[in-house]
């Protein structure tokens, strides 16, 4: 079950996959994949057995079959270090989507040369605007008027809950602060990093398939 | 006879005891061996002396220098020591037997110089000999090796920087057949098993034993009235006003505490509450820079300081003359360990050593009462050696895959000689080395990974990058990332982990290094401070202090508290603590000997049931899993564990029907081997070794001091790696030693099904208090929990959704 916000008069929903969908725009919001990730750990010589992605592009897939989506916004961090075999994976998963347009929002881990982008029908650009004032961004862009809302990833923000019967749970979030919505990590093999709860945060945290505020 | 011994004891007037010459007579005639003596009384010598009459009497001519003596010790400092006195004795004795100091100190320049050309004998520790083996061409820089002396072997026996030892010294002995090898080791429990793990099984060798005995004097520091002293707390700041009388009253004191945290926080509150001891008191802990810990030491030995408020980090070696009195804050732990540090005072032949105990807790006040017990029983632990330490093997082929290399038939045999693999077979070797050629088990289509490659029958690392990587993480200690305190000057005051740092903001202010700092930036891995004033500050926590007590304290602890009954002739500790077992029987009740108390209380928290078998912690680690296990086949629930040396407790937001019958079957012996293997959760507690395997085997890798993007893109933590594994390779050999590690040091089976049987005759006692109990109040506030569940993950998380909600 997905979460509803609503950003500037804009109607959002904070998806359990860990994505946000803008339904006015068939805006699919995708944020820190780090595609490669494991695989770029075997080349460097870390001996773990050899993953496959297949699932986690699946998963994509099956977002993209289910809901109409018109463009996909990764918000940077989509590849996690230097080219491997598992972008050519990922470039059959868009060719796959040829009416779909994919656009990124460059983060700090994406070193591909202009080239692999192109090849994956990916149009980089330093952020990508909307008219009602969401603006999206890997990491939060400086000296925005006060209006906007920026999107952005980049810190994998999750939540420490505490309940009855001494139980903690440590869980992906998606976190609104100060007109920021940072988006959770979407790859299966990224940390999460507690964010504090200080005044005025709003958390949903992903609760199995369901975003809930706390 | 040893004429250097004579000269030189004769000149400084000494006499020599016997140890120190049936040491220089077993040497002479080439013997190996284990030396057993206290610290103080010149152990060190009786082995030096012996090497350099035997390197003299072996030397012809005056040839080249080559590498004749290995001197290994666990701690930088204790090198520095040895090396001075060593060195001392050669400049004494006008003699030409050079020798010098390799750690990770040694500079570049002095390595490369040691290299071309060598000192006869090389003070250093086992990491360092580990790195001399991953250069090109140590087996030519070992070949005339003589003697290797592992100094406090029992401190590294217990670890797995013991395993890296006995590999070196497989190594070593191949090269050189004749090598003689000495261990240096205190008193423990199995000195014999020490003995045989050093020297090898086919080694006759001997062990030589002090037999000196020490007098150790104990007194426990009381608080003026039980009832203002807290029932838990681990910092024992209450007593501190009770402390600084010891302090003026001797000479020269070192304070010890169980951990950094504590070390700063008590140095802290000794300067702001009594502001005379400045310049008089100092601190000394692992974390701070070596110039600072170096003045510390020498202002020690020169008896310039009062006080010094330390770590572990003054356990070992180098005996400070000025000291005569020793304080402990908190339980030590174990018996070794409170006796070692004891030892640090009064050191002469002849003299008491003298040990104030200073308690955090009420219940920690028994201890006292244990500690004496155990110091007149005489009881000792032992340490248990690390077998079948695959990461260790890992790294180890690395390191020499990335030296001379290695023939794989030949490093089988000499791996399968060591304790440490004794039992390991060619299948689990040959995964070792399938880890390290493709990565595991299986190759995929186009698969490009490379460690160790086969050239001309030897396994040698050809990427330097790979190499360099290699080398600066050898080494079996695993820490968190480090970041490097420094004034705005460049002034380094030490190291604190990066966690600590990345919670603080700029401009908040910590203590550190006894200084109040205040965070300016951070740049890299450089955290530039300034010193400030305000009142406030956070003191940081370093991981790693969490030691749990040992076995044989644990059993002094259970005797201690047997004589809670008696009416006479109870100890100052156990007859001071009476009113808070009254407290007990007016809350709840107090068990005699052959009743098992348990008590079931709600709080905000949930229904907590608490049991008190007095079995030790690592019994009740296992029991309280089994006891979860049997609860949760009655009704699905989760429960947060904790335990001490006393009992456990289990917390669930479930409630049971608890009563007299139903525990006498959760606690019943029948079906235990079962339950014990179907229902432990092991999973988290192996997640957490797999930290240190996943860190020595080299699958984290720390970066180096400002880390490049590159090595950013290798970090990940242990977690990751343990999921991987589990997820694409579960029978993998490194997850599968995290499984073992549990079980052979958390989860004992046999101790736990003895403790079962006891229990079975036990009367059990439920009690139902309104509030918690003196009993229960420690256990309570143990912040270390383990968890057990029989809920999948998806259901608590739908709990979870629940509960909140509802709220």
């Amino acid at each position: 079950m997905a979460k509803r916000i609503v950003l500037n008069g804009l109607e959002c929903f904070l998806l359990p996959q860990k994505v946000l969908y803008i339904p006015q725009y068939g805006l699919l919001v995708v944020s820190d994949w780090h595609l490669g990730k494991l695989t770029h750990f075997r080349k460097e010589g870390l001996f773990i057995p050899p993953v496959q992605i297949e699932e986690e592009i699946g998963r994509m897939e099956l977002l993209l079959d289910e809901l109409p989506v018109q463009r996909v916004v990764l918000l940077g961090d989509l590849f996690h270090s230097e080219w491997n075999e598992d972008w050519m994976q990922f470039t059959l998963f868009t060719q796959r989507y040829p009416r779909i347009s994919f656009l990124l929002t460059k983060g700090n881990h994406d070193i591909l040369a202009n080239d692999h982008w192109l090849e994956a029908k990916i149009n980089v650009v330093p952020q990508y605007l909307l008219t009602e004032g969401l603006v999206f961004s890997h990491e939060p862009l400086p000296d925005l008027p006060s209006y906007m809302v920026n999107v952005v990833g980049h810190v994998h923000p999750g939540c420490l809950l505490k309940v009855r019967g001494r139980q903690s749970f440590r869980l992906p979030c998606f976190h609104l602060a100060e007109r920021i919505l940072t988006l959770p990590a979407y790859g299966k093999w990224t940390g999460v990093q507690v964010l504090p709860r200080t005044e005025g945060a709003r958390f949903f945290p992903v609760i199995n398939d369901e975003v809930v505020e706390i | 006879m040893n004429q250097f011994a004579e000269v030189w004891f004769y000149n400084q007037g000494w006499k020599a005891h016997d140890f120190q010459q049936k040491t220089w007579k077993a040497i002479q005639k080439g013997h190996s061996g284990l030396l057993n003596a206290p610290t103080g009384y010149g152990k060190t010598f009786a082995v030096w002396f012996g090497i350099l009459d035997h390197y003299y009497a072996q030397q012809e001519s005056n040839k080249k220098t080559k590498l004749h003596t290995l001197w290994v010790t666990p701690l930088r400092a204790l090198s520095k020591e040895i090396y001075k006195a060593a060195n001392t004795v050669s400049e004494g004795l006008e003699l030409d037997y050079r020798v010098e100091l390799r750690t990770g100190d040694t500079s570049t320049a002095s390595r490369q110089k040691q290299r071309k050309n060598p000192p006869q004998a090389m003070i250093t520790t086992p990491e360092s000999v580990h790195l001399l083996l991953a250069s090109k061409e140590s087996t030519a820089f070992f070949k005339s090796l003589e003697f290797i002396v592992v100094d406090e072997w029992h401190e590294l026996l217990g670890s797995k920087r013991g395993v890296l030892v006995e590999l070196a010294l497989s190594r070593l002995k191949a090269i050189n057949p004749s090598l003689k090898i000495w261990g240096i080791s205190a008193t423990i429990g199995n000195l014999e098993e020490a003995k045989e793990i050093l020297l090898g099984k086919d080694n006759k060798g001997l062990l030589v034993k002090a037999n000196i005995d020490k007098h150790i004097q104990v007194e426990t520091i009381l608080p003026d009235s039980l009832e203002k002293f807290p029932w838990a707390g681990h910092l024992g700041i209450r007593l501190l006003d009770k402390v600084v009388p010891i302090i003026h009253a001797h000479q020269s004191t070192l304070i010890f505490t169980n951990t950094r945290s504590q070390a700063e926080i008590w140095y802290q509150q000794l300067i702001l509450n009594y502001p005379e001891f400045a310049g008089l008191l100092a601190i000394h802990h692992g974390s701070l820079s070596d110039e600072v810990r170096i003045w510390v030491e020498d202002a020690l030995h020169e008896g310039r300081l009062k006080a010094v408020v330390c770590t572990s980090s003054l356990d070992l070696g180098v005996d400070f003359r000025p000291v005569d009195c020793v304080v402990q804050i908190g339980s030590p732990k174990g018996v070794a360990r409170f006796l070692q540090r004891a030892g640090r005072s009064g050191h002469r032949p002849g003299e008491v050593s003298k040990i104030f105990y200073v308690p955090t807790n009420s219940l920690e006040i028994i201890e006292g009462d244990s500690l004496k017990y155990a110091v007149q029983q005489h009881i000792v632990e032992q340490r248990i050696p690390y077998i079948r330490s695959f990461d260790v093997l890992i790294q180890y082929l690395m390191t020499l895959a990335v030296g001379d290399g290695f023939n794989a038939d030949q490093l089988f045999g000499q791996v399968k000689q060591t304790h440490c693999f004794e039992s390991i077979s060619r299948e689990e070797f040959e995964e070792c080395m399938a880890m390290l050629i493709h990565g595991g088990k299986s190759l995929t289509a186009y698969d490009d990974f490379h460690r160790l490659e086969n050239i001309d029958g030897l396994f040698k690392v050809t990427s330097r990058k790979l190499a360099m990587r290699h080398r600066l993480s050898i080494g079996a200690i695993v820490s968190d990332a480090m970041m490097r305190v420094k004034f705005m000057n460049g002034k380094y005051l030490g190291s604190i982990e990066e966690s600590f740092i990345s919670r603080l903001k700029q401009g908040e202010v910590f203590w550190f290094s006894g200084r109040q700092l205040e965070l300016l930036s951070t740049r890299g891995m450089d955290v530039i401070v300034k010193p400030s004033t305000k009142k406030k500050g956070v003191i940081p926590s370093w991981m790693g202090g969490r030691f749990s007590i040992s076995p044989d304290l644990g059993e002094a602890i259970r005797h201690s508290f047997k004589n809670i009954h008696k009416r006479s002739h109870q100890s100052r500790e156990i007859a001071f603590l009476k009113p808070l077992f009254e407290e007990q029987k007016r809350r709840s009740q107090l068990p005699s000997e052959n009743e098992l108390l348990v008590e079931y209380i709600e709080t905000r928290y949930g229904h907590h049931l608490f049991v008190y078998p007095f079995e030790g912690k690592l019994v009740h680690e296992g029991m309280s899993q089994v006891v979860a296990y049997r609860l949760g086949k009655l009704k699905p629930a989760t429960f947060s564990i904790a335990t001490n040396e006393y009992g456990f407790e289990l917390v669930s937001e479930t409630k049971y029907e608890l009563n007299e019958e139903l525990l006498r079957i959760l606690f019943s012996p029948t079906h235990l081997h079962e339950d014990i293997n179907s229902g432990i959760n092991v999973q988290e507690m192996a997640k957490r070794r797999f930290r240190d395997i996943a860190g020595i085997a080299g699958l984290v890798f720390q970066g180096f001091p400002g880390k490049s993007m590159k090595t950013k893109h290798l970090q990940a933590n242990s977690g990751l790696f343990f999921s991987v594994f589990q997820d694409y390779d579960p029978s993998n050999l490194l997850l599968r030693e995290a499984f073992d590690e549990v079980f052979d040091f958390q989860l004992e089976e046999g101790r736990m099904q003895k403790a079962f049987n006891r229990i079975n005759d036990h009367h059990i006692v439920l009690s139902r208090p309104e509030k918690l109990t003196p009993f229960a109040f420690p256990i309570f506030s143990e912040s270390f929990r383990e968890r057990y569940s029989n809920e999948d993950w998806q259901s608590r998380l739908e709990k979870l959704k629940m509960q909140l909600t509802l709220e």
